[in-house]
């Protein structure tokens, strides 16, 4: 059984079809680039999958359980997290408080437990800040916890992006674009540290990039859109050799035409 | 290092009480009626800014302040009922109305929430004036009686209503204080700039949105159950939007970061309005004169509110600036 699954998903915004019937399964444990050209509807897919918009047609089914219809943190709290293209963090918060917050849904410390600070509450605080810490070394960011977000380097506040959404302890990750900006050193230690969450926690990872180099050393499989359209499916060496996606990427070379 | 400044907190706090409570002992009932004014609009304002902290401007606060005080009234000039009965009824009648509020106007954002709760106030506030046989009208509801004798203690007098209104204030603050530091409050302060990002880690927002409300408007309605008592009469006009304008002023004036802010505001302002009172020739168009330039000057010059100054000169930043002189020299 597929962890994800969409059925002939489709959206309309006004007269524009920005998705147009894309079906596709996600297998627990893989890795999936999902790669187009520039207003392809990457974002708009996952902004469907996570909820933040409702599909015009057709299903997603995560978990053998249809999702179509649950808000963005119903979704969450089913396993299935995204993070964003633009750095979305709690700016005006510490490292570890942004953290902390991720790991909402796994603190269930009562309404009134948190208002009289019974030693439940303070119990329950500790197991979840020895999950902080665990994710804060995780990710490298140990040093950095007191550390106000929007203090931060861009590349470690894409890093603390990631680990907010590891938090939720999500069973599939949606990264958008989790390398923009980043210098090749930056990169290089982001794929570090995908991969180790994908081993370690055994998170099924789906993300949208542009970094060709990235995605084709990172990824099992390649979805590749093209006007909200699923034009290819498949690993990395049949995606670089198919036509229609080096046609939608360079266009057509009218010589040959 | 820790256990000091808590302890230097406490004793400023223990200060603070102690100042209150000898205040009625000076003999001005002046003075003493101007801080139980002080206590009941430090209430509300608390309320008001817990959904402010959430980035929801709501306009009808003052409206929550009216229903738990016209629900004293009727429960105690109509009903006759015991007034510590009516009492905590102003509260939960108060909350009851912010949960169907909050449920229809929350789904909206920012200036949108904003004119919801504005028109939703006024709505109240005309079912005040027009529903007369319940509300009085226009003329409000006079010979609101005084507290009943509770556990030996009277409350006619001023002092004795004093010290009541001092502990609701203190309790609000308590409470306040400890949401604020909660996960609660924490979760509250991300809706306002990361709404997204916290509904992607899983947090039901809108929830969170309508329990601040909820909260907000409890101790509103409490404010209000108190403010009826101690003017003996209340009408819809006491409830306008003027008066939410009126509480906005106050919690920008003394700084919206923290709760001491707006008790701040709300303190020195009242005080400063009084005292303006006292002028020769006195004109009421001073006091909204004297609010609008207050304002202006605060949002010039010190956007953090009054409080700010205190946390420029606070101990920790004097000792970090005397480490770096230290260090340069």
């Amino acid at each position: 059984m597929p962890l994800l699954e969409l059925r002939e998903v489709s959206k309309n915004f006004g007269g524009l079809q920005a998705i147009n019937m894309v079906s596709t399964k996600i297998e627990e444990g893989e890795i999936i680039g999902l790669i187009g050209p520039n207003g392809a509807g990457k974002t708009t897919l996952f902004n469907i999958v996570s909820g933040f918009y409702k599909p015009s047609k057709g299903k997603i089914i995560f978990k053998d359980k249809d999702i179509t219809h649950l808000k963005p943190f119903q979704i969450a709290s089913k396993g299935l997290t995204r993070t964003y293209q633009e750095t979305n963090l709690f700016h005006d918060f510490t490292v570890e408080k942004n953290i902390l917050i991720g790991c909402h849904l796994y603190s269930t410390i009562g309404f009134f437990e948190q208002l009289l600070g019974t030693s439940s509450a303070k119990e329950k605080g500790r197991i979840t800040s020895k999950k902080v810490s665990d994710i804060l070394v995780l990710l490298g960011l140990s040093s950095l916890k007191d550390e106000l977000a929007k203090n931060l380097s861009h590349g470690y506040q894409r890093t603390l992006g990631v680990a907010i959404a590891l938090a939720t302890e999500p069973l599939l990750l949606l990264l958008d674009e989790p390398f923009s900006g980043m210098n090749a050193q930056e990169t290089s230690s982001m794929i570090t540290h995908l991969l180790k969450i994908h081993k370690e926690k055994n998170i099924t990872i789906v993300l949208v990039e542009h970094d060709m180099k990235a995605v084709m050393g990172l990824c099992d499989r390649i979805i590749v859109l093209n006007f909200g359209k699923k034009i290819a499916e498949g690993s990395p060496d049949e995606i670089q050799k198919n036509d229609e996606v080096i046609e939608a990427y360079l266009g057509v070379d009218e010589d040959v035409v | 290092m820790a256990m000091i400044k808590i302890n230097l907190k406490l004793i400023v706090c223990l200060f603070l009480v102690l100042i209150f409570y000898l205040v009625p002992y000076t003999g001005s009932i002046h003075w003493t009626r101007v801080l139980i004014e002080v206590f009941i609009w430090t209430t509300v304002s608390i309320g008001f800014r817990l959904i402010l902290t959430a980035g929801q401007l709501s306009l009808a606060q003052v409206s929550f302040m009216g229903l738990g005080a016209y629900t004293i009234a009727i429960m105690t000039t109509k009903i006759h009922l015991n007034y510590w009965i009516s009492f905590p009824l102003a509260g939960i009648f108060a909350s009851i109305f912010a949960l169907i509020i909050g449920f229809l106007s929350l789904r909206a954002r920012g200036i949108h929430f904003a004119i919801a709760t504005f028109a939703i106030s006024e709505v109240i506030r005309l079912t005040w004036i027009e529903w007369k046989n319940l509300f009085g009208g226009v003329g409000g509801i006079p010979s609101i009686p005084s507290p009943n004798p509770l556990l030996g203690l009277e409350f006619g007098s001023a002092p004795s209503f004093y010290y009541f209104s001092l502990l609701l204030v203190i309790f609000t603050i308590i409470i306040m204080h400890r949401l604020e530091i909660s996960k609660f409050g924490m979760i509250l302060v991300t809706l306002e700039k990361s709404e997204n990002l916290s509904q992607s880690v899983g947090i039901n927002t809108y929830k969170y949105k309508i329990i601040a409300f909820i909260i907000g408007g409890f101790f509103s309605g409490l404010a209000g159950g108190v403010f009826a008592t101690f003017y003996h009469y209340i009408g819809p006009e006491d409830f306008s939007i003027h008066q939410t304008f009126y509480v906005l002023i106050y919690v920008l004036t003394g700084g919206v970061n923290t709760i001491y802010g707006t008790i701040t505001g709300v303190f020195v302002l009242i005080i400063a309005l009084k005292l303006i009172h006292h002028l020769p020739a006195f004109n009421p168009v001073w006091e909204s004169l004297f609010l609008g330039c207050t304002l202006l000057i605060i949002m010039k010059f010190l956007p953090g509110g009054l409080i700010s100054i205190l946390q420029k000169f606070s101990l920790d930043s004097v000792l970090l600036d005397w480490r770096k002189r230290r260090a340069i020299t």
